[in-house]
């Protein structure tokens, strides 16, 4: 029995052993596309300015759609830097999504807001719209106040209610940079193809801000938002900007992207059942496209920015940590057909595998792999040398993979100024090995136990 | 091989005497460590270049102001100043010098233009250089530069980022020719937006409506071709090729076409179109029907009550949205009691935008 018991552990370690070696030339090819893509984006970045007159006027109209629950402190600064956005036709949907705090009356009061009539445009299905106003001062903005029914109903309704061809989902506590919905919509003109265009995410913590806009970066003091600072910056530069030189991105981050609306619409907008909405909806998207033969792109942006503050307690990191990867469960689970189906190209045959097999099935081999080996020492089955060494080899990795990432940011907007900050971030690499690692992994892990277990709470 | 891995493996899981393994993760280990020293000496190295290259430009540029505060004056020639400034060729001088000449108007743009013609030869030597942004910054400051097409430049069809760009730089070349040539390298990129590609068109100037009015007459192949054309005559705000309407608008035209001239008779307002606009009203197309009845309602004296009934009872809630929008301007519109509004299937927006 013990020795079944042994040769099983011993095929694992194999798993573990290949998985390794793959995960790293995975993400070592990753970096190389994403050095090739940043390099021929900074190149059109000098040709294509976004405030070319040219390209102005012919910039679609886009509509900023913002669910909000309870978000009494900072709907306002939210709305306020939306409002401006520096872009030729832009309009804003406040969704209240059945706050039970004074979000409602903060934002009827500061935007001098009255009842008013916009027409539903498409039909999806969602809760109920209680109340829908304009403000008197910024015609431009608009509330739609509506029973609660979760994040993706709420962006459901404001699709419904969306009187443009592009509309661009925000999260409420994401500062956009002024020109970034300028700079995001470009792939929709160079290509009539482009469903949907995102850009990158970055942890707001530690920069000031006035008027609802960026006016100092800095790295936060708090050392898990500094973690965060790394990792955004590896899973866009390493990640999204690779996947889309790939054609095969399957998340647009939820908390800033622009999509075609006919497309959603007709693919049946956001899915309300799931929790990782943005990623569902990315995956139906190319599902959707290639099933109905539709020629469609789907594009990541390294430039457009909007700032948003990350975590900086334990508990509510480890809470979205967990969210991320009951949303990815689902997302993979939902679309496993298209799983190395050469029929979705690139995003089934390469992208769909990898998410399930490193993002998905990661933490969980990651951290099974940390128990073998301990097991293994303890009954002296193995030498501490050798899984010193091993674990050695694997940290080196990732920190060879995060210096990278900040190489690419060198390379490109450089946005932490000081000299400080580089060596700070540097730093962050090395550390972030020990401890900050294993806890995300026990996190996911979390994540897919109360996914198992079907709790799907998002707010 | 499967064996050879196997036995490796386990010998590193069993801690065997097979020291293989160790030597592996030991010089894997090193590698990755001098990697990471090379990746950290690179990082730091960049964000030095990048903090020395503003303070070295800051510098320059402080340079360079008295000169072209002075040639803009009139109190010294361009070329003496070109002569006495430092590198005078480089690109960020040039470009230095764009910024200058982006924010005026009249003579001191002019002097302004005659210093950066001065650096041509290096520009046109940029025109052939492998790298694609020195060869795009080549192409835009010799054109900045020189107001007009530059002899050296040439359009290539083959490569989509520098054709978009060359077209952008050459819209406003006085040449027919060039202007033909981009219409023709322009239509190579079927998933343009045919927004951008319109207002390309349009930048132009009038010269092209000949062409324009070709493409619509003889590229029925190709109803992209047409939509684009038609909408370039739209912006260019061109009555006299509405004449062509009768030509255009017939049944077994492409829906995108249909629209896109209805759109461009709306924009024009002229009456003598009302009865061909009518025949489109009912058209099966929701886009072909929305782009009508807007036009309809522009062009028409007075809307009836059977109108307001078809618009407002059509399948596509787009159809009622559009009609609304344009019937807000309408002064004098038919009676209905709201009893009879509502049996109308989109009589909530008739009521709230109209009514």
């Amino acid at each position: 029995m013990a020795e079944i018991i042994f040769d099983v552990i011993r095929v694992f370690t194999y798993v573990v052993f290949i998985y390794f070696i793959t995960l790293n030339l995975w993400y070592f090819i990753l970096n190389i596309t994403a050095y090739r893509g940043l390099k021929k984006y900074m190149l059109r970045l000098e040709m294509m300015n976004p405030h070319d007159k040219l390209l102005m006027r012919s910039a679609p109209p886009v509509t900023l759609i913002t669910p909000a629950f309870n978000e009494s402190d900072s709907c306002v600064s939210s709305v306020m830097s939306q409002l401006k956005i520096h872009y030729r036709d832009i309009r804003i949907l406040f969704i209240n999504d059945g706050s039970t705090d004074d979000t409602l009356e903060k934002m009827l009061r500061t935007f001098e807001m009255e009842p008013a009539f916009l027409p539903k445009v498409s039909f999806l299905e969602t809760q109920p719209v209680k109340a829908i106003y304009q403000s008197k001062s910024h015609p431009e903005l608009w509330l739609i106040d509506k029973v609660n029914g979760k994040k993706a109903d709420a962006l459901n309704v404001g699709i419904n209610y969306c009187q443009t061809p592009l509309f661009c989902a925000i999260d409420n506590d994401s500062m956009l940079e002024r020109d970034s919905i300028a700079r995001v919509v470009l792939p929709f003109i160079e290509d009539t193809r482009t469903i949907v265009s995102g850009g990158i995410i970055r942890i707001a913590n530690g920069c000031t801000f006035e008027d609802g806009h960026i006016t100092k970066v800095d790295l936060p003091r708090n050392l898990l938002a500094k973690f965060q600072v790394m990792e955004y910056l590896r899973a866009f530069y390493g990640g999204r900007l690779s996947w889309d030189m790939l054609d095969a991105n399957l998340i647009i981050s939820g908390a800033f992207g622009v999509f075609r609306q006919s497309v959603v619409v007709a693919a049946g907008g956001y899915q309300h059942k799931t929790i990782g909405e943005d990623m569902e909806l990315v995956v139906r998207l190319h599902k959707y496209c290639a099933d109905h033969k539709i020629p469609y792109k789907i594009r990541f942006i390294p430039d457009p920015i909007a700032w948003t503050e990350g975590p900086t307690s334990l508990k509510k990191l480890g809470k979205q940590r967990d969210r991320w990867q009951r949303g990815l469960i689902d997302s993979v689970r939902s679309h496993f057909s298209m799983l190395f189906r050469p029929k979705y190209k690139n995003a089934g045959m390469l992208a769909m595998p990898f998410y399930f097999i490193y993002e998905m099935l990661g933490p969980l081999i990651e951290m099974a792999g940390y128990l073998v080996f301990v097991f293994l020492i303890l009954i002296g089955r193995a030498t501490t040398t050798y899984i010193i060494a091993f674990l050695l080899v694997a940290v080196v990795m990732g920190i060879a993979l995060s210096i990278f990432s900040l190489i690419l940011e060198e390379l490109s907007f450089h946005r932490y100024p000081k000299f400080r900050h580089i060596l700070q971030l540097i730093g962050i690499a090395v550390i972030e090995n020990i401890g900050y690692r294993q806890l995300n992994s026990y996190w996911r892990i979390k994540g897919t136990y109360s996914y198992l277990k079907k709790n799907q709470n998002w707010y | 091989m499967v064996e050879f891995f196997s036995t490796f493996v386990s010998g590193f899981i069993h801690g065997s005497e097979d020291r293989v393994i160790l030597i592996i993760l030991v010089v894997l280990t090193s590698v990755f460590l001098l990697v990471i020293t090379v990746l950290f000496f690179i990082t730091v190295y960049l964000r030095i270049h990048n903090k020395t290259k503003v303070i070295r430009q800051k510098r320059l540029k402080k340079q360079w102001d008295p000169y072209l505060l002075a040639v803009m004056d009139g109190t010294l020639s361009p070329r003496k100043a070109f002569t006495r400034i430092s590198k005078r060729n480089s690109l960020t001088f040039l470009l230095y010098l764009e910024d200058y000449i982006r924010l005026l108007r009249g003579k001191e743009k002019e002097r302004l233009e005659a210093m950066g013609r001065m650096s041509s030869k290096k520009l046109e030597s940029l025109l052939h250089c492998p790298f694609r942004r020195r060869r795009y910054l080549g192409l835009h400051l010799l054109i900045l530069f020189h107001g007009r097409i530059h002899r050296k430049v040439r359009l290539d069809p083959r490569d989509m980022d520098m054709s978009l760009l060359s077209i952008r730089e050459l819209q406003n070349a006085p040449e027919v020719e060039i202007k033909k040539q981009i219409i023709q390298i322009l239509y190579k990129f079927p998933y343009l937006s045919p927004v951008y590609m319109s207002n390309i068109l349009a930048g132009m100037g009038v010269e092209i409506i000949p062409v324009l009015r070709d493409i619509i007459k003889n590229r029925k192949d190709r109803p992209f071709m047409q939509i684009v054309a038609i909408d370039a005559l739209r912006r260019m705000h061109d009555a006299d090729s509405l004449r062509m309407t009768d030509q255009v608008l017939h049944r077994d035209q492409d829906p995108g076409v249909l629209r896109t001239w209805l759109k461009y008779i709306e924009d024009q307002g002229d009456r003598q179109y009302f009865e061909a606009v009518r025949n489109f009203i009912s058209h099966p197309r929701t886009n072909v029907r929305m782009a009508a009845i807007r036009a309809y309602i522009e062009l028409s004296d007075r809307i009836g009550s059977r109108d307001i009934i078809r618009f407002f009872n059509d399948p596509s809630v787009n159809v009622a949205v559009n009609a609304a929008e344009k019937l807000r301007d309408v002064k004098q519109l038919p009676h209905f009691s709201i009893e009879e509004i509502r049996e109308y299937r989109w009589a909530d927006i008739y009521l709230r935008m109209v009514y």
